[in-house]
């Protein structure tokens, strides 16, 4: 049998709105099982519950109605905060707003630091962290001085020094270029694939979505859909129904069958519409 | 513009004084104020002028950095020269009319100008030759030695006031190019006009910061930040025989100095 | 009328150790009517290039001129330039400041010393452009609007000033799918229908390649290619080695002829794509 790393059952979540007294309810019901080791893709537009419901993954908010189980330990029970923060580490999107230190270093051994970790162990988390990330030549570098997507390896670094378990990802790509958006996105899948890592990616680039194992589709607060990202992303008139993108080749893909062409569904990458045309 | 701000102006080196532990250097910092203050007379002084000199020249630090650091004070250092020069009571030795300088007057006048000097000249080369972060974390230890409660709380706000300088001065520099882009002036009218001018650039930085810190503390607590107990460091500041011997030069100097206050 | 740049270099701190040229040597045309999109990598020199365009920055080297009045010169009134050159910054939701939306965007106008009646004016018409509807938004706090509405605000903010030429950095940057077809949605618009000339700032391919006609590629601080947007991704092996992508849809007709498919190398969109690999799939069942 598969280990559920998180077991979230009929999540709700409620808060006051800024304008008037009325409650808005950003998750209604949500459920939801992530094994271990898998990539999990969670996309949906402003608004729909996703950054709700990552920060639900690690105590940072906790369940109206409804249970998130982390490894079999209840948010709701305070004495379990420490230790689902440690099991579940969190990459924000804004790369300015969550590096702590001066120095890249000092900023990956923050998390360690707040654990309590030997100094000698911390070094050498810090070190095989960076490492991990391919910044050990920046160890020494002011933050400031990176580029955006160095700035989310380092925070990413700074997350795989406390050893946690998953990673959650809240739109870590949303403010970077290309480039950078490429380094985070090698980086996090070397970190699922090579060493097992299990990885929940909130994002709205549905380029980043296709690698994933598993895609669910949020939207006004519940799950909309779920599946492969070859079933999710075949279903184009749903998933545009959402305002939400298709990626373009599977977009092609549909109108050609539209057309009558006999492509197969859920074809998703350049390689993969090349392959099947030329057949 | 704004990016000649330098915060905490480190020169790197490797000198004598760079390769102190910082908590060395911050008491040192405090005993030697004890041993300028202490001395009154032109022996004292001597020594003290003498220990001074040695510590610049000891920190390899270019002369033109200390006195960067003294001349924003000139206005300070005349009228500090000026009252003691003017005002005191005693020997007259030079009058003109009514304005009078007496021996006691000069004598006053000199020591308590180089006392400024030297009280800025000596924290200065502290932060010379220490890094930011070597200053806070030194800071940091010094403090808890003497049992202050919130030691570790002013650390962590001197470490993330380094890391966010940089970023804010540059979020500054934005949104005053995107108000003048909407035709905003900063630069003319009086004073009023000028101040109210600020205001386009205040509340959006203002705002931004705000948002910062609330990303920031929920990043913190992400990580399992929860204030300064249980928390370790990897860095570990560490004591060695050039610290010590600091420390003997410094104490001896106190001494000295006091020596010849009270018993000479 | 035009923009016109001649050998515009910039150098920042010059004569100091920190020296750095951030554009070299760019001639540029910018006519009335275009709508142009401006690409290359983080640190190219765009942002350095296109503050040139409004006088936020002097060229240290060669001539800015702006319907023929020249930027660099002693005496210019620079904010006569930003009434005709308006610059939206990345991000420009965070330069909001006033209580109301109606407030901020007269911030503009207020400053060129218009009188209330054409203020009110000029804000019910810059919002009407980006779809903010006057009696329901002019008296609420930007702040409490959604990510997407409080950009459409910022550009409002600008287009109070009436500008003839609008820069846009990155204006779809962090917005999601539906906020970013929104916005580009109101900047085809003001091309199309206000006439505005219009230089687009983005790293997204996809979008330059259904957007724009005209096509500025900046790399190192040099102008690599200022040309038509199908000419310019023809030139996939040029723009790959400075490290700039093609649209996706391009991509995939080069590899198709790369199979031996006789397609056409210059596709842009999804749709002229769909019709090209129809033409030849349906060409070719007919000839075989």
């Amino acid at each position: 049998m598969v280990r559920k790393v998180i077991e979230i059952k009929n999540l709700i979540h409620r808060y006051n709105s800024s304008q008037d007294e009325t409650v808005i309810e950003a998750l209604k019901g949500v459920d939801l099982h992530v094994a271990k080791g898998e990539f999990l893709a969670v996309i949906g537009h402003n608004g729909s519950g996703k950054s709700t419901l990552a920060k639900h993954l690690n105590a940072l908010l906790l369940p109206h109605e409804g249970s998130v189980t982390i490894n079999g330990l209840d948010t709701r029970k305070k004495e379990n905060t420490w230790a689902i923060r440690q099991q579940v580490g969190m990459v924000f999107q804004n790369p300015d707003n969550q590096l702590v230190a001066a120095t890249v270093e000092e900023d990956t051994a923050f998390g360690p630091e707040n654990l309590g970790v030997e100094p000698v162990e911390i070094r050498r988390l810090v070190d095989d962290s960076l490492e991990r990330v391919g910044l050990s030549s920046f160890h020494k570098r002011a933050p400031h001085l990176l580029s955006g997507g160095q700035k989310q390896r380092v925070a990413i670094a700074g997350i795989i020094a406390m050893r946690p378990n998953v990673l959650v990802l809240d739109e870590p790509t949303a403010m970077l270029d290309p480039t950078g958006r490429k380094e985070v996105m090698a980086t996090v899948s070397a970190l699922n694939k090579e060493e097992g890592l299990t990885v929940v990616h909130i994002t709205h680039f549905m380029e980043e979505a296709v690698f994933a194992d598993r895609v669910l589709v949020m939207s006004e607060g519940l799950v909309a859909m779920e599946g492969t990202p070859r079933e999710i992303f075949s279903r184009v008139e749903e998933i545009k129904k959402l305002r939400l993108d298709v990626p373009q080749i599977a977009e092609l893909n549909g109108c050609l069958r539209k057309e009558g062409l006999l492509l197969p569904s859920g074809i998703l990458t350049l390689e993969e519409m090349v392959v099947a045309l030329c057949q | 513009m704004l990016k000649d701000i330098t915060i905490g102006q480190y020169v790197p080196g490797n000198s004598l004084i760079h390769r102190l532990d910082p908590r060395t250097k911050i008491v040192a910092v405090f005993l030697y104020m004890v041993a300028l203050f202490s001395s009154g007379d032109s022996t004292g002084y001597l020594i003290v002028t003498a220990f001074t000199i040695s510590m610049v020249f000891l920190s390899k630090v270019p002369w033109l950095m200390i006195l960067k650091g003294i001349r924003p004070l000139w206005i300070i250092l005349v009228l500090t020269m000026g009252l003691h020069l003017f005002l005191t009571q005693g020997d007259i030795i030079w009058q003109m009319g009514f304005v009078k300088i007496t021996q006691q007057g000069l004598r006053q006048g000199v020591f308590m100008t180089l006392r400024l000097v030297y009280l800025v000249t000596i924290t200065s080369l502290l932060t010379l030759t220490t890094t930011p972060i070597a200053l806070t974390d030194g800071i940091e230890s010094v403090l808890k030695a003497l049992f202050v409660p919130v030691a570790h709380e002013l650390a962590m706000m001197m470490t993330i006031a380094l890391r966010f300088i940089p970023t804010l001065i540059e979020e500054t520099e934005k949104i005053m190019k995107a108000q003048m882009a909407r035709g905003a002036d900063f630069d003319s009218g009086g004073i009023v006009s000028r101040a109210k001018s600020l205001i386009p650039l205040l509340v959006p930085l203002f705002l931004s910061s705000f948002r910062r810190a609330d990303e920031l503390a929920m990043a913190m607590e992400a990580r399992c930040y929860r204030g300064g107990e249980n928390r370790t460091r990897m860095k570990q500041l560490q004591m060695t025989g050039l610290d010590y011997m600091a420390f003997i030069i410094v104490f001896a100097l106190l001494i000295i100095c006091i020596i010849i206050r009270f018993w000479m | 009328m035009s923009i016109v740049l001649t050998g515009v270099s910039h150098t920042y701190s010059p004569n100091s150790p920190y020296e750095m040229e951030a554009i070299k040597n760019i001639d540029l045309d910018i006519t009335e009517g275009e709508i142009i999109g401006l690409i290359g990598h983080t640190g190219s020199g765009k942002s350095t290039l296109i503050q040139h365009f409004n006088g936020l920055l002097k060229p240290t080297k060669g001539r800015v001129l702006v319907d023929g009045i020249d930027i660099g010169k002693k005496g210019v009134k620079l904010k006569d330039i930003r009434k005709k050159v308006g610059l939206v910054f990345q991000y420009p939701e965070h330069q909001l400041f006033e209580e109301t939306v109606y407030k901020d965007i007269a911030f503009g106008p207020k400053n060129i010393g218009l009188d209330q009646e054409k203020i009110k004016n000029r804000v019910k018409k810059a919002m009407k452009m980006v779809g903010l509807d006057y009696a329901k938004y002019s008296d609420v706090s930007p702040f409490t609007l959604s990510g997407g509405e409080k950009r459409r605000v910022a550009l409002a903010g600008v287009l109070a000033m009436q500008p003839k030429y609008l820069v846009l950095d990155e204006p779809t940057a962090g917005l999601d799918p539906r906020g970013r077809d929104e916005i580009l949605r109101h900047v085809t618009e003001l091309h199309r229908r206000e006439n505005i000339t219009i230089v687009i700032v983005s790293h997204s391919m996809d979008d330059i390649a259904r957007l724009v006609d005209r096509l500025i590629v900046i790399n190192q601080g040099e102008l690599v290619y200022n040309n038509s947007t199908r000419e310019c991704f023809a030139q996939y092996e040029e723009l790959k080695r400075i490290g700039l992508d093609v649209p996706t849809m391009t991509a995939l007709m080069l590899r198709l002829s790369e199979k031996g498919w006789a397609v056409r190398t210059d596709i842009l969109t999804i749709k002229e794509a769909k019709e090209e690999i129809l033409r030849v799939v349906r060409g070719g069942a007919e000839d075989a």
